[in-house]
């Protein structure tokens, strides 16, 4: 038997190796494998573009995530219970209650004095009355009632000096009970409104807290969520940028393999030529033929189930992002839905509309108020004009009845009717000075009470600056819309990118089917490799022992990588199973070094 | 200023994914084809080197050899990337002036571990 014989037998002469499928020493294998590359680089290019865009994602969802923590809407928690104590303290320098008090406290005196006017008027009438009567009494007298006509005289003047004053008095009290009770309604009114609004701010903002409360929970959970995502996003890209790592080894192992191939042609032809440096037998070169096909199709099979494995771990890693992407795509649009987001941005821009109309109404009413309190004022900055003539009144009230008494006395028995009227001109100033005494105490109540008008009115025009608050109130609400709206559009952004990530990711996963033609021209050879080794067995069966030690250690020497070795070390139960990497975790989840199976020179 | 780290490898895949890797992190990176393509691209401004063993034109072994000949590159960081993890070949790769040795396939945490190490 002959080598020449068994090659054809075998088909390992290279004309005859040739026509085996897919098998010859011009790389048929390499070729199923090399030209795959363009397929890794695009994918590669794919994987970075869209890592750049889930950065890109990740930092947004982290700024919006940012925008409804708790420490940023506290801010504006803060921002809105400040504007609502400014409006309070606004509200109070307004001093509403203590104008209608000093209000209804001139309305009480008012409707003292008309009371003390009308007696004044009957102390009129009795003086006039007394007048007369002196001067009947004086003529009677004749000459001894000489000074009684004076006497008369003066009380006639003192009655139409009192009448007059009442009448002004009453006048002016007429005119001030008409603008106190406007100023009072419109106190009131004002009063009113300050409660409401309070109350509605006040509810508006404990709604704006508790939403924000709420937000900020939301907020915490969707962080958390972002940051699981973001993790389980760099894991599956690391884990791809390994996988897209296999064409090279796979490549590698293929070239390894057709270097054997074609070492071992060029063997058979130097044996089948009678030049090889060695001198084997036939069967000893079949032999080695045997142990050369068995190991090389193992060597195929390994490498391609790992690259099958490869690419379907790069599979799982690309629909891992996807599923991520997708989670992101649901957390960040939750938020910026329902009670997040610029859900509590829309519930604090409304309530800072509400303390704005509040603020338009309270600055309204105050001006209007204004303009009444103005006109109190000066009413009753009028009547005080009458103080000093009252005053004067009562003085002259004293001398007339002094003027009486001194009188009736000079006269004697003869006078003694005049003595009764002296007496009746004394109880009469005796009233009217206790009744001008009251009208002087109203007057200056009614004083003391615009004094307070005054100072409240007064610290309304210098004190409260609403053109400020709204001013301020409009730069925050101004503020709270550009912020709204960019986070609105943001929102869709981020949830419409990670979406389309997403979806591109699950599209690459999905077009991946190279693994498979590459699987079968692997596979084929691997089958080329059996039928070779049959061949070899059937001409020369074996006892399964590795008899070419030499030879196989060269080939030995050959391999680059630790699994080549592994199965050609192996007893042939079976391609070994890839050796695994070093784990970046540990089988307890703890973080592994990263610098583990590094060497260091 | 970021730093600058050549990689060199015959295969395009394998620079892609170095690439992408150091350029994730804030590096520039240079890619040559094989050792006679590291040499040509070789600058002052490169801070480390990444290579490949096996390459056609000019090994891994050699071109370290030729860039420990330039005086600006006789202590900058040179590290193997390979699927080749003989200690035999590793030894030669000492002795020729590598400064590490990581087998592929890479993680991307592994290598800017290794970086971050070397360019300290």
């Amino acid at each position: 038997m002959c080598v020449a014989d068994i090659s054809q037998r075998v088909c390992i002469e290279d004309n005859e190796v040739s026509k085996l499928p897919g098998f010859d020493s011009a790389g048929a294998l390499t070729r199923a494998v090399t030209p795959r590359e363009h397929e890794f680089l695009e994918l590669g290019s794919a994987l970075q573009q869209s890592a750049e865009q889930i950065e890109e994602l990740m930092e947004q969802a982290g700024f919006l995530v940012g925008l409804t923590s708790r420490e940023s809407l506290d801010s504006f928690g803060h921002e809105l219970s400040a504007e609502l104590a400014r409006m309070q303290s606004l509200y109070d320098l307004a001093a509403g209650a203590e104008n209608e008090a000093a209000l209804d406290g001139i309305l009480s005196t008012l409707a003292g004095l008309t009371t003390q006017l009308e007696r004044f008027k009957r102390i009129v009438k009795h003086l006039t009355m007394l007048g007369i009567s002196t001067r009947i009494e004086s003529a009677r007298l004749g000459a001894d009632g000489k000074g009684f006509g004076t006497l008369a005289d003066d009380v006639e003047k003192l009655a139409v000096a009192i009448d007059r004053q009442s009448d002004a008095i009453q006048e002016q009290c007429s005119a001030l009970d008409g603008l106190v009770l406007q100023a009072l309604e419109q106190a009131r009114a004002m009063l009113r409104t300050q409660e409401m609004s309070s109350r509605q701010v006040v509810a508006s903002v404990e709604r704006n807290v508790s939403s924000m409360v709420e937000t900020a929970e939301a907020s915490q959970h969707v962080s958390k969520a972002v940051e699981s995502e973001s993790r389980e996003t760099y894991r599956h890209i690391s884990q791809a940028v390994s996988s897209l790592q296999f064409h090279d080894i796979t490549r590698q192992q293929v070239e390894h393999v057709e270097e054997a191939v074609t070492d071992a042609l060029a063997l058979i032809e130097e044996h089948l030529q009678h030049t090889s440096p060695e001198a084997e037998s036939d069967a000893e070169l079949v032999g080695f033929l045997y142990d050369l096909a068995t190991l090389e199709s193992r060597q195929l099979v390994a490498a391609q189930n790992r690259f099958v494995q490869a690419v379907e771990d790069l599979q799982g890693q690309l629909q891992g992002v996807g599923r991520a992407m997708a989670s992101l795509a649901q957390d960040v649009n939750a938020l910026g839905q329902g009670n997040g987001g610029s859900g509590a941005l829309d519930a604090i821009e409304r309530t800072i509309g509400e303390m704005m109309q509040a603020m338009q109404r309270f600055a309204e009413q105050g001006t209007s108020m204004g303009a009444v309190m103005e006109d109190v004022i000066a009413t009753i900055a009028a009547m005080g004009e009458f103080l000093e003539g009252v005053e004067e009144v009562g003085a002259s009230i004293e001398l007339i009845a002094l003027n009486a008494s001194v009188k009736a006395a000079h006269t004697g028995e003869k006078g003694a009717a005049m003595g009764v009227l002296a007496q009746s001109i004394q109880t009469l100033a005796h009233d009217a000075r206790h009744e001008t005494e009251a009208i002087s105490t109203a007057l200056a109540d009614i004083g003391s009470a615009s004094d307070i008008l005054h100072k409240n009115t007064q610290r309304f025009r210098e004190g409260v600056r609403v053109e400020e608050t709204m001013d301020r109130l409009g730069v925050l609400v101004n503020g709270l819309k550009e912020v709204d709206a960019e986070t609105t559009s943001l929102f869709q952004e981020v949830t419409g990118n990670a979406m389309a990530v997403s979806e591109h990711m699950h599209a690459l996963a999905a077009g991946l089917q190279m693994h498979h033609e590459v699987a079968a021209s692997l596979s084929e050879g691997a089958a080329a490799m059996d039928a070779v080794a049959a061949q070899a067995a059937t001409l020369v069966p074996t006892t399964g022992e590795r008899t070419h030690t030499a030879r196989l250690d060269q080939l030995l020497n050959r391999y680059t990588m630790e699994i080549e070795r592994q199965i050609h070390m192996d007893d042939g139960l079976g391609a070994e199973a890839p050796s695994p990497q070093h784990a970046l975790h540990s089988e307890d989840g703890e973080e592994a070094d990263p610098l583990d199976g590094v060497e260091f020179f | 200023m970021s730093k600058t780290i050549m990689t060199v490898d015959d295969s395009a895949s394998v620079r892609q994914m170095v690439s992408f890797t150091l350029k994730g992190a804030g590096y520039d990176v240079i890619e040559a084809s094989d050792g006679k393509d590291g040499l040509a691209k070789l600058t002052p401004a490169v801070k480390m080197i990444i290579t490949d063993l096996n390459m056609p034109n000019m090994d891994g072994i050699e071109f370290i050899k030729q860039v420990r000949t330039k005086p600006t590159c006789k202590f900058i960081p040179i590290v193997m990337l390979t699927t080749e993890s003989q200690a035999g070949k590793k030894q030669e790769g000492k002795a020729a002036g590598a400064t590490g040795w990581v087998v592929k396939p890479f993680k991307p945490e592994q290598l800017l571990a290794v970086v971050q190490k070397l360019l300290k």
